[in-house]
């Protein structure tokens, strides 16, 4: 399944645009990955996919099918959204939350089948947090909480799954355990986009980069081969920028200025 | 499951002390075969009971719903103003001339209800979207609005018509006939009806507006519902027996505490616990000195220390 996004405009006030006549094709079965600088649109862009958020002007397609065309419910069991955080201002258990996953597959009074439990097992199993599947979702960590929400996403089964900014607030051991589930994730099969600020995860995950800046699509990094092009990164965020060459791909930071190799 | 047995004992426990509870011995009378004992029974203390459990009952399942809507355990049937709207229309009836308990009087305060339910919904709606800040913001301007207009008109009303107001005003169920409770029956299902056939949603509710409409919710829908059958449960409560207050705020979160945050779970817990909290609390009522204090004068004063006990143990 792939998404198509003809000349999106999108802003939260009148006057202030978010996402500017954005044209972009995202390939099925790819990982593809959205940077760009703070207020890029990003997020913004994720929203418009996930239709939390309307277009206020353009066409969003999902294999050829125009989003408003498609039942909220159907689009749902298709397509994912897994937020940064989330805030509950209620206690609930893990378990409790992944279950919510299977929201867009339950009609309105049918009980949960055995189907649905399994698919909620498989999601805790998938993510290793049978243990934690009591423990109210307020007093996992913050890691934990990052793999809840991937779990509650994948209760549903979709094919697409729309990442937003999976790497923050985890440190480098659980960055790496996201980074190999995401890649498992795209292993069977699903097409899935994904928002970052950590560019050299992007680079070990993704098939193909975006790059936006302003509400605008400025490079399409198509292909491993283009990424480690250090003026597409340098231009993007208006700095420069060091590489060098690691056992599983290209680093890249950009440059301090006063500070001394170590 | 022994919170569960509990709910069931303090449901048994209300019916027996409201049924047995008030001036007249009725246990003993119907034991003797007093005909009066019957008719006490039947005309008074029942519907009395069976009134209090329905306006409890409803103000819980406001409480409820309102506090999923606005995401805020604070938040209680209240909050958005509905109960000041009320008042005001229940004064502005006893300035027209209209007696404290009359279909006129009811209206009025329905009415006023109403409109602050309108007003804060067309206030809190930007660009087609009820924005909850918004609405709680209102809420709280509409409130203290309505405050100082009932404290000009208590000024302008005669001692006698201050004194049936400020009795209405504390939630007053002695006045309750059987026929009242079984118009209240209907329309307490009317409202609550909506938000039973929403309880999956609510769920999914619980994790955002985002998060809800990207699970295939229609999320502005939903608030809508949410928020006019929650207003319509407190309005008509409000306008048939006062404010009473600490029902609607503590219930919810005391069900939520014990049996979780499933909205099916918590309407029916909340709205069991509601009703046996506000007949419990109109019980005890009665024996304060003097007799027959409005029970919304007693809920604070019986319920705080209680939840507070059971909160403190369950922690």
């Amino acid at each position: 399944m792939s998404f198509l996004l003809e000349h999106v405009t999108f802003g939260y006030v009148p006057g202030q645009t978010i996402v500017k006549d954005l044209n972009l094709e995202v390939p099925a079965g790819k990982v593809t990955g959205i940077a760009g600088p703070n207020g890029a649109g990003k997020s913004t862009l994720l929203k418009l996919m996930a239709r939390v958020l309307k277009p206020d002007e353009g066409r969003i397609f999902l294999s050829d099918h125009p989003l408003g065309t498609i039942h909220r419910k159907a689009y749902a069991r298709m397509v994912a959204w897994v937020p940064q955080e989330l805030l509950l201002p209620f206690p609930l258990t893990v378990e409790d939350m992944v279950r919510l996953g299977r929201y867009p597959h339950l009609s309105p009074f049918a009980p949960f089948s055995k189907r649905d439990r399994e698919a909620v097992d498989e999601a805790l199993s998938q993510l290793e947090l049978i243990r934690y599947r009591r423990t109210p979702v307020q007093n996992v960590s913050g890691g934990e909480r990052k793999r809840v929400l991937l779990a509650r996403a994948l209760a549903a089964d979709p094919e697409i799954l729309l990442l937003d900014e999976p790497f923050t607030h985890l440190d480098p051991h659980h960055q790496r355990h996201m980074a190999e589930k995401i890649l498992s994730l795209h292993g069977s099969g699903r097409t899935i986009i994904v928002v970052s600020h950590d560019v050299n995860l992007l680079f070990r995950v993704c098939q193909d980069i975006v790059l936006l800046k302003e509400g605008r699509m400025v490079e399409h990094l198509q292909g491993k081969g283009e990424f480690s092009r250090l003026q597409a990164w340098e231009d993007l965020f208006d700095c420069p920028f060091d590489r060098a060459d690691g056992l599983t791909g290209p680093l890249i930071a950009p440059r301090v200025d006063g500070s001394e190799a170590p | 499951m022994r919170r569960t047995l509990l709910l069931i004992l303090l449901l048994l426990l209300a019916c027996l002390l409201s049924l047995g509870t008030g001036p007249y011995p009725v246990l003993d009378g119907l034991r003797s075969g007093d005909p009066t004992a019957w008719k006490v029974l039947i005309y008074l203390r029942l519907p009395r009971a069976i009134a209090a459990f329905l306006v409890g009952a409803a103000l819980s399942l406001a409480g409820s719903g309102l506090q999923t809507l606005l995401r805020n355990p604070l938040a209680d049937p209240f909050v958005l103003g509905v109960s000041s709207g009320a008042a005001a229309g229940m004064l502005a009836s006893l300035m027209l001339g209209f007696s404290p308990y009359s279909i006129s009087t009811f209206l009025l305060a329905f009415l006023g209800g109403a409109l602050t339910v309108w007003s804060v919904a067309f206030m809190g709606t930007t660009r087609g979207r009820m924005d909850t800040t918004r609405m709680l913001l209102s809420g709280v301007i509409l409130n203290a609005f309505f405050a100082s207009l009932i404290l000009m008109g208590l000024s302008y009303v005669h001692h006698r018509q201050l004194s049936s107001y400020m009795h209405w005003m504390m939630g007053n169920l002695s006045d309750l006939s059987l026929g009242t409770a079984g118009t209240l029956a209907p329309l307490l299902i009317l409202g609550a009806l909506p938000l039973l056939l929403l309880t999956r949603q609510l769920d999914v509710f619980l994790l955002g507006e985002e998060t809800a409409s990207s699970s295939g919710i229609s999320v502005e829908r939903l608030k809508r519902v949410v928020f006019f059958s929650a207003s319509f449960l407190t309005a008509m409560t409000v306008a048939l027996v006062g404010i009473i207050g600490f029902v609607g705020l503590i219930v919810p979160n005391l069900c939520r505490r014990w049996w979780g945050s499933s909205h099916t779970v918590l309407f029916a817990t909340s709205t069991l616990l509601g009703g046996a909290f506000l007949v419990l609390a109109d019980s005890a009522a009665r024996f304060f000195p003097g007799g027959d204090l409005p029970a919304g004068a007693v809920t604070a004063l019986v319920g705080a220390p209680f939840f507070l006990m059971l909160l403190g143990r369950d922690t």
